[in-house]
């Protein structure tokens, strides 16, 4: 494609380079060829592209992150971190620097990425972000450095993130066009499925082998509790994920066979769709609602522990509160996700109607 | 039946030029519309592509890329169309407008039209 203009006034090589960089690449070719078009001098062009990349960026930023999104990424990097912080400030500052990282990746990125490498990448970007406002805190307020050893347990969480990120590579953030757009052919429509079901797969492995890890790891502090409460709180968790990664090995929706023509290949999609969206619409009753014995044991018992030792009883209230905030949180971003498959059984179906 | 897609007020601007442009509704010739409906106010360029997303994430555009063109480097122009929805959309918020216009022009008078050069505040502070 011959990229030169015809027309002699041409932004500088170097302040053209800035500017392309900046705006986020999805939205680069139009927005950058607009400016160019709009060109009347360097500083106008300078002017022109400062009062046009944030809102360009401020809305790419609206579509990537979802405030679901946001909220499970403080949620993981504020438990991993905080606890090491020991005190609020250090903690809020790095939490910030690793979302504003991950967040400007989202916003950056080309399209959603699903491969492995990609998705390690992404995490990299949020502990980089870590490490750069580490590094800014040191010149400027050194007293709000993260001490040494919240790293090691900071590292947990961005190993959840990265899971998390490989399970739901959109974080439920899905364009509007990729649900409405119409495959034009039998191959994309094939594609489209083929994707699906590998994503399917790995979603519902990961939440598998997360919930025979974590039956696994809740062994050590049901056989290590001081009381009887907080063992059958911390048994009930282990069956929780036993129950958990058992549902999600059943859910899965069986491959479609090879050479279907396009009406039974699309028949059979938008019967895993549906049966996805039903899925995610009930997650409450499956995923969410289980949990509940097992954490009212284990809060009870901490809660009887505390009161022994004469220890405050407010983090048991904390805990409550963050759980159920948690909850609020999955249960309203699960019913964003099921609106999203909707539009697309509702697009899909229109074809075969 | 399910109400349409409410919009705010610039967002109504936006539609509106979109749809006055026709096939030439890209970002360049839609900010220039914009601006000539909200004169001698002005607007950004970013601001104009923020309520395009905006207004597409809510389905009631449509874009897509064209051809590249050599006065633009070679890049192509993201052109915008309304869908049905929009046109509903735009539709009734033009109706709600146009009978707040005739509610005023009756306490205003017809003056109010003549950009300010012999209308008065009802009200003087």
């Amino acid at each position: 494609m011959d990229r030169r203009p015809t027309l002699e006034t041409r932004p500088p090589v170097l302040i053209d380079a800035v500017v392309r960089t900046l705006v986020p690449p999805v939205c680069r070719e139009h927005v950058v060829g607009d400016l160019w078009e709009r060109y009347r001098s360097p500083w106008q062009f300078v002017l022109d592209a400062a009062r046009t990349i944030p809102f360009v960026l401020a809305s790419q930023i609206r579509r990537t992150s979802t405030a679901a999104s946001v909220v499970i990424h403080v949620f993981l990097l504020f438990t991993s971190l905080g606890p090491g912080a020991r005190r609020l400030w250090p903690a809020v500052v790095a939490v910030s620097g690793a979302l504003l990282a991950f967040v400007l990746r989202d916003a950056y990125r080309r399209g959603v990425s699903i491969s492995v490498k990609q998705v390690s990448v992404d995490v990299l970007f949020g502990a980089a972000g870590l490490i750069a406002s580490q590094a800014i805190v040191a010149l400027v307020s050194p007293g709000l450095l993260l001490p040494l050893p919240a790293y090691s347990i900071g590292l947990a969480g961005f190993g959840v993130l990265f899971l998390l990120r490989l399970q739901n590579p959109n974080l439920g953030s899905v364009p509007r066009q990729a649900l409405t757009h119409v495959p034009a052919t039998r191959e994309s429509l094939v594609g489209e499925i083929r994707l699906f079901e590998r994503m399917s797969r790995r979603g519902y492995r990961i939440e598998a082998l997360v919930g025979v890890a974590l039956a696994g790891f809740f062994i050590v502090p049901m056989v290590n509790a001081p009381n009887v409460v907080l063992r059958i709180g911390w048994a009930l968790g282990a069956a929780y994920a036993l129950y958990v990664a058992v549902v999600v090995t059943k859910l899965q929706s069986p491959p479609m066979p090879d050479g279907l023509e396009l009406g039974a290949a699309l028949a059979h999609y938008l019967d895993a769709l549906e049966r996805r969206r039903h899925q995610i619409e009930t997650l409450w009753r499956w995923y969410l609602m289980p949990i509940v014995p097992g954490m009212s044991f284990i809060v009870a018992g901490a809660t009887i522990e505390a009161s022994k030792k004469g220890r405050p009883l407010w983090p048991a209230l904390v805990i409550i509160a963050l759980m159920a905030g948690m909850g609020i949180v999955i249960h309203t971003s699960t019913r964003g996700w099921a609106r999203t498959i909707r539009l697309r059984i509702d697009t899909l179906g229109s074809i075969q109607s | 039946m399910a109400l349409p897609e409410s919009i705010g007020q610039f967002e109504h601007v936006v539609l509106a030029a979109v749809l006055a442009l026709g096939d030439a509704a890209y970002g360049v010739t839609i900010h220039a519309r914009v601006e000539e409906f909200i004169s001698p106010r002005t607007v950004s360029l970013g601001a104009v592509y923020a309520t395009l997303d905006r207004l597409e994430d809510k389905g009631l555009l449509k874009s897509w890329l064209s051809n590249p063109t050599p006065e633009r480097g070679g890049r192509s122009k993201r052109h915008y169309r309304l869908e049905s929805s929009g046109e509903r959309a735009l539709r009734d918020a033009t109706i709600a407008a146009k009978r707040i216009c005739d509610d005023l022009e009756r306490i205003w008078g017809e003056d109010v039209w003549t950009a300010g050069q012999r209308w008065k505040p009802a009200r003087q502070s």
